[in-house]
């Protein structure tokens, strides 16, 4: 097995896991199950300077409906093999999970289902990130925290969205797998028209995509809209939700710009919706509604015709609302 | 009730923020210790992250007003010096205040023949930057990072208040609402921003002439006002300046400074206008200062201004270029000062909000 020197920001942790894990425990040879829920991007993304340099953050819109599932057989002695062969995030968080859990000379098969698919635009990298930690933490009978996983994500593969904390809301800094700031609830139910912004797109992959350089005015406004973002938590408000999605995609569109966004904007406009999101490293985006909203069949129809005229056709809905496991 | 127990570390930090009072259902005053605090902190800050000073240095800057105190209290806790030149004009307790922190108080005694006090005190101030070799110069009418440094601010209103509909406040060096209007844009782009002058200030278009209201209008144009963020631009009187502050202490509890109560004359008449809109006002300052004058009838008198009944409606105008005799507003609509000044006769649009 590949060795692996744990990197500094972990001590701390590791040092509590010897304590409290005990490490003398022998694992019996059982499957492990994880699951994770998918994303769609984000509904804001960016930068904010306290004075130690600029801290990089987004805060991702989950999509519930989308599941990675992710099961671990673990074998000792073996390597790890997975399937498919080419998710190899996974198979990188499957021995930094067993390096964490102080688990050693083990390997074993790792199997990792996604509903998302590439043609989306969308990666599913942290979600089947996320399932694989789940589930080789499950095989040795442990549970991990949501920071303990996003710290292990991090370093699985670089950059990450903030999917494992599912129970509230987080501004989540994508490079360090740190929790900038604990949203004081998840955010708020919205029903989403996703569609891909151009249909050829594959997405972008996060680590490939170079980090945008904010000038002061962008940075200024990430911070009204970090307030907003909070207050629409607080209040429930996916109206004010909206309005930061839309800012920062806004933003976004000088550094991996969408094509048709100013014809998206006016549908924004003409439909009714209360913001169009992006996926700031990615394609896809959406408009997002009040669930609640009396008038939200005809908002439907009007979107999807607008998106139609611009030459998209393929769209999807989802409610991102979910249940706790 | 909620209590958040809180230490602060330092004064500044203490008081960098206003507090939120909600006057009535859709308004709610921003009140502030002092406010221009936050682009004097912002300023500095940045400076000395830049390296552009450090502690020994010698900060300089010509002001007569809250922004001398504001850096008379930074420089005292960070370790600079601090040369403040002014004219006669400045408050005597203000300049106590600010000599007892440490700082020198600089005063010119002759206008210049052209450009008044102003020329001379820039003047005094350049030779003051000479004479001190590693000084700095905030320069808060042309520094980027006044503007800037509202963002902290908007990120505060934003996350008490949520979506704010309307903005209004007084303008003197336009810091602080172009600012804060163009941060808080970004979560709300249809935001009203409603600015607030006072008679025979240029910053709007009014001839320059002698001003009895501190703390807001202006005789020279600071590079940083924007003129084109205003959706609505208000004059306010002295007589009417001073009688909305006794009336917002009054009625409110609220005792601050002569441009709170201007802001407050103005706001209470938009948000009664949009019941349906979250309308902010800010206020700048506490009203320690206005004791003996704003809050001293002999004072009044002696000017020769009674506390009138406000007017209940501002005067409409089309060109800021006329005699006003009361409150009197333009619809600017996000226009510049020479489109104000000189408007399209054909194209002439006039929308009222």
């Amino acid at each position: 097995m590949q060795k692996f020197s744990l990197p500094l920001v972990m001590d701390g942790h590791r040092h509590q896991n010897e304590r409290n894990r005990s490490r003398s425990k022998v694992p019996r040879p059982n499957i492990g199950i994880g699951v994770a829920m998918g994303h769609h991007g984000e509904v804001l993304q960016g930068g904010v300077d306290h004075g130690e340099g600029v801290k990089r953050f987004l805060v991702t819109l989950p999509w519930p409906s989308i599941k990675s599932r992710a099961k671990f057989f673990p074998l000792q002695n073996s390597d790890i093999v997975t399937e498919p062969e080419w998710k190899l995030k996974s198979r990188k968080a499957a021995m930094l999970t067993m390096l964490f859990l102080g688990i050693e000379n083990h390997g074993g098969f790792l199997e990792v289902t996604s509903d998302a698919t590439l043609e989306l635009g969308l990666g599913s990298s942290t979600s089947d990130v996320v399932a694989t930690i789940r589930a080789v933490a499950a095989a040795f009978n442990e549970e991990l925290h949501s920071h303990e996983i996003s710290e292990i994500a991090v370093m699985a593969e670089f950059a990450s969205d903030s999917i494992m904390y599912e129970e509230q809301a987080v501004v989540f800094c994508q490079r360090e797998g740190v929790v900038l700031e604990a949203l004081e609830n998840r955010l708020p139910p919205a029903f989403v028209i996703g569609f891909n912004t151009s249909p050829n797109g594959a997405g972008i992959s996060t680590v490939e995509f170079p980090l945008p350089a904010y000038d002061w005015q962008e940075l200024g406004s990430f911070r009204p809209l970090l307030g907003a973002i909070r207050a629409a938590v607080r209040m429930q408000s996916v109206h004010l939700l909206g309005k930061v999605a839309t800012a920062s995609s806004k933003i976004n569109q000088r550094f991996l710009p969408k094509p048709n966004f100013d014809a998206l904007l006016d549908l924004l406009g003409d439909s009714g919706a209360c913001g169009l999101q992006v996926a700031h490293s990615g394609s896809v985006a959406g408009y997002m509604f009040d669930s609640n909203d009396s008038d939200l069949a005809k908002k439907i129809s009007i979107t999807k015709r607008g998106l139609s005229n611009i030459g998209i056709n393929d769209v999807w809905y989802f409610n991102t609302v979910w249940e706790t496991q | 009730m909620t209590y958040h127990p809180t230490i602060h570390k330092t004064y500044e930090e203490a008081v960098l923020y206003p507090k939120i009072f909600q006057i009535k259902e859709n308004l709610y005053a921003a009140s502030f210790f002092l406010m221009k605090l936050l682009p004097a902190k912002f300023i500095l800050d940045n400076a000395r992250r830049e390296g552009r000073i450090r502690p020994g240095n010698t900060v300089a800057e010509t002001t007569s007003g809250t922004f001398g105190l504001a850096l008379a209290m930074l420089c005292n806790h960070y370790g600079y010096k601090c040369i403040l030149v002014s004219d006669p004009v400045l408050d005597p307790l203000l300049k106590n205040r600010i000599e007892s922190l440490g700082a020198v108080v600089d005063i010119v005694k002759e206008p210049a023949v052209v450009g008044g006090y102003q020329r001379t005190r820039l003047d005094r101030l350049k030779q003051h930057l000479r004479e001190n070799r590693e000084s700095f110069w905030p320069m808060q009418y042309q520094n980027q990072n006044n503007p800037s440094s509202y963002s902290i601010l908007a990120e505060y209103l934003s996350t008490v208040l949520g979506r704010i509909d309307c903005l209004i406040g007084t303008v003197g060096s336009g810091g602080s609402m172009c600012g804060t209007s163009l941060f808080l844009r970004k979560v709300n782009p249809d935001m009203k921003v409603i600015g607030i002058d006072t008679t025979n200030s240029i910053l709007f278009g009014q001839p320059d002439g002698k001003r009895l209201v501190r703390g807001l209008g202006n005789s020279i144009m600071p590079d940083i006002l924007d003129h084109t963020v205003f959706d609505e631009v208000h004059w306010l009187t002295a007589a009417e300046t001073f009688a909305a502050t006794r009336e917002i202490h009054k009625r409110h509890g609220l005792f601050v400074g002569a441009t709170s109560g201007a802001a407050y004359q103005v706001a209470k008449h938009w948000s009664s206008r949009h019941p349906d809109m979250t309308t902010v006002f800010i206020c700048p300052d506490e009203g320690y200062r206005y004791l003996d004058n704003v809050f001293h009838d002999p004072w009044l008198s002696s000017m020769g201004l009674s506390l009138c009944d406000l007017p209940l409606e501002p005067v409409v105008a089309t060109s800021p270029d006329i005699d006003m005799k009361q409150w009197t507003m333009i619809h600017w609509n996000r226009r510049t000062l020479e489109q104000v000044q000189t408007p399209n006769p054909i194209g002439a649009e006039v929308v009222v909000a």
